[in-house]
């Protein structure tokens, strides 16, 4: 059906411009003494995510950072995630859903390895306040959650 | 290349007629986004016959119940089925008997049986074990932890650039240390064939016991454990026209005889007291449990399936479509092809990445065109890394396949090309 592929390439384009938007803005970019440091994996891929986040004195997150390797719906959804949390409070990131992310890569995800794909940055945001003693949802709860 | 696309289509009595076997998979009829799907991921898992489906059916709704001491017909027809399939697989890989067969879940419990029942007992502190840098986590992971646990040396046997094992340095690798020789018959990303004469061989010189992970080439190839010369093979049975839930372990009488038990408790016993406890006879000393016996009724089918084929077809036909695959995605810019070039050095399994497409978003254009691919680091960890890859995608063919999937599937590349700006 040559209309839906015309779409599904106009859906990947999309999100392709984010992942190498996110491209640009990661290369290079160090977060001076970030005050969080965190790496998380998609244990069914490989693909590796690590944060650095620095905040301020009233919880702000002023700068992040992230390295690694991932697929273009994890790099196109860490971009969007970026945009939402940065110079926002920590707190704001409770609010962030991954389905959210999904919603501004205007994709249909069905698959459950992809919406993996798409929560790592999430998660690995999450999971690193959380372990640096910020009160936040438990990824991997949300994770279970939203694959069912 | 026309030649090689008609020599599969060739219905003659030298090949497999392709399109009978497809009338026994209804489910390759099944639509997705307006096509057929070209199923390309029976490395992974394969589909199951009608034949496979109605065996397990018909246990179901014929005969259903556990299996041993049973003394009624439906009991007494289970443990027929059951331990009927145990002949039929010590058929299909030339064992010196059924009792040597033994059923597990899977390939990873049968190569964690050989860690835990014969590797406890056998591995000292000071002892080495010899795995290869290309194996599926499960014939690494359970060295590991044996070794850790012993205080044992794991030491690889490495890979060349080509992607076979690199035997060259095998006398030091396999030594008068070495206890344990692991290694898999063919490699599940690279599809490359191991030479296991050579490292049998070797590893029969210092002693060692061999065992041989054979979850992609029992169900591709023909396997004579006899000729093979190991002591373990494992494979599965979802692999190869099978349902889940079954696998094989086949081991030398004379070693599973000596060997501790692995799972304890139903079935697996002869006598119980309150002080001790002996063990039944093999295979039996090692199926703890009731265990899954509609899947081993189907595994049965699936053998006979398979046997009626004739393994030496299904071999043939899978280096004609590997064959005439690489030359068709030799074509294509950009794309890079691990493994060997050789069909006859490999299986039907093809690694790839095109560009620096990641595999993942290769995967998903490819489900759209209805092309069933898997992508990632196929629980290779240590080997993609090594091929400095950070993942690849795999195509792998079965019996049902044909040069028209294998059309499709370069087609969707030579468009991904563009659809990932790459051209």
């Amino acid at each position: 059906m040559p209309g839906e592929t015309v779409r599904d390439d106009l859906e990947m384009e999309y999100v392709l411009e984010l992942a190498a938007a996110f491209d640009k803005q990661m290369r290079g970019h160090v977060v001076q003494n970030p005050d969080i440091t965190f790496e998380d994996s998609n244990p069914l891929c490989g693909d590796k995510f690590k944060v650095s986040l620095k905040l301020n004195e009233d919880g702000e997150i002023e700068d992040v950072g992230f390295t690694g390797r991932g697929c273009a719906i994890s790099r196109a959804s860490a971009m969007v995630l970026i945009d939402e949390i940065q110079g926002h409070s920590y707190k704001d990131v409770d609010e962030v859903t991954r389905d959210m992310l999904i919603d501004e890569l205007g994709i249909e995800i069905n698959s459950a390895v992809r919406l993996k794909c798409a929560g790592l940055a999430l998660r690995t945001v999450k999971t690193g306040l959380q372990k640096s003693g910020y009160k936040v949802t438990n990824a991997e709860e949300e994770d279970w959650a939203e694959t069912d | 290349m026309i030649d090689t696309r008609d020599k599969i289509l060739d219905t003659n009595s030298e090949s497999l007629d392709v399109a009978a076997i497809r009338r026994d998979f209804p489910i390759l009829d099944e639509v997705e986004n307006g096509q057929k799907v070209a199923y390309l991921d029976n490395g992974a898992s394969s589909q199951r016959p009608e034949q496979v489906i109605n065996a397990m059916l018909e246990y179901y709704h014929k005969y259903n119940a556990n299996i041993h001491r049973g003394v009624y017909r439906w009991s007494e027809e289970a443990t027929r089925g059951y331990e009927g399939a145990h002949r039929k697989v010590a058929r299909f890989i030339n064992a010196y008997s059924p009792r040597e067969v033994i059923f597990t879940r899977n390939t990873t419990e049968s190569l964690n049986l050989v860690a835990y029942a014969w590797g406890r007992a056998n591995v000292r502190e000071g002892d080495e074990i010899v795995s290869t840098v290309i194996e599926h986590h499960s014939n690494l992971v359970p060295w590991q932890i044996l070794a850790a646990e012993k205080k044992a040396t794991l030491r690889y046997i490495p890979m060349t650039k080509t992607g076979q094992l690199d035997i060259s340095d095998l006398n030091t690798i396999v030594n008068e240390k070495t206890k344990l020789v692991a290694f898999t018959h063919m490699s599940n990303v690279l599809g490359a064939i191991s030479p296991v004469d050579a490292i049998v061989k070797r590893a029969k010189e210092v002693g060692a016991v061999v065992v041989i992970d054979g979850a992609q080439s029992a169900p591709h190839m023909p396997v004579d454990v006899q000729a093979l010369g190991c002591d373990f093979y494992a494979f599965s049975g979802h692999k190869m026209l099978g349902p889940t839930g079954i696998g094989v372990l086949w081991g030398r009488r004379a070693i599973l005889e000596e060997m501790p038990p692995f799972i304890t408790g139903g079935d697996m016993i002869r006598d119980v007291t309150l002080a001790r406890s002996t063990w039944n006879d093999l295979p039996w000393k090692f199926e703890g449990g009731t265990p899954s016996i509609a899947e081993g009724i189907g595994l049965g089918a699936a053998v006979d399936y398979l046997s009626k084929l004739g393994m030496d077809k299904v071999r043939q036909h899978e280096i004609e479509l590997t064959a005439y695959a690489l030359e068709q995605m030799a074509g294509i810019p950009d794309l890079t092809i691990y493994g060997p070039t050789d069909p006859a050095t490999r299986g039907g399994i093809i690694s790839f990445n095109l560009g620096d497409v990641h595999p993942h978003d290769l995967a998903t254009m490819l489900d759209r065109e209805a092309i069933a691919v898997r992508a990632g680091h196929h629980c290779c960890q240590p080997l993609i890394e090594l091929l400095e890859a950070t993942a690849t995608t795999r195509a792998s063919f079965y019996i049902y396949n044909t040069p028209e999937e294998v059309d499709r599937l370069v087609a969707a590349l030579h468009k991904a090309r563009k659809v990932f700006h790459l051209d």
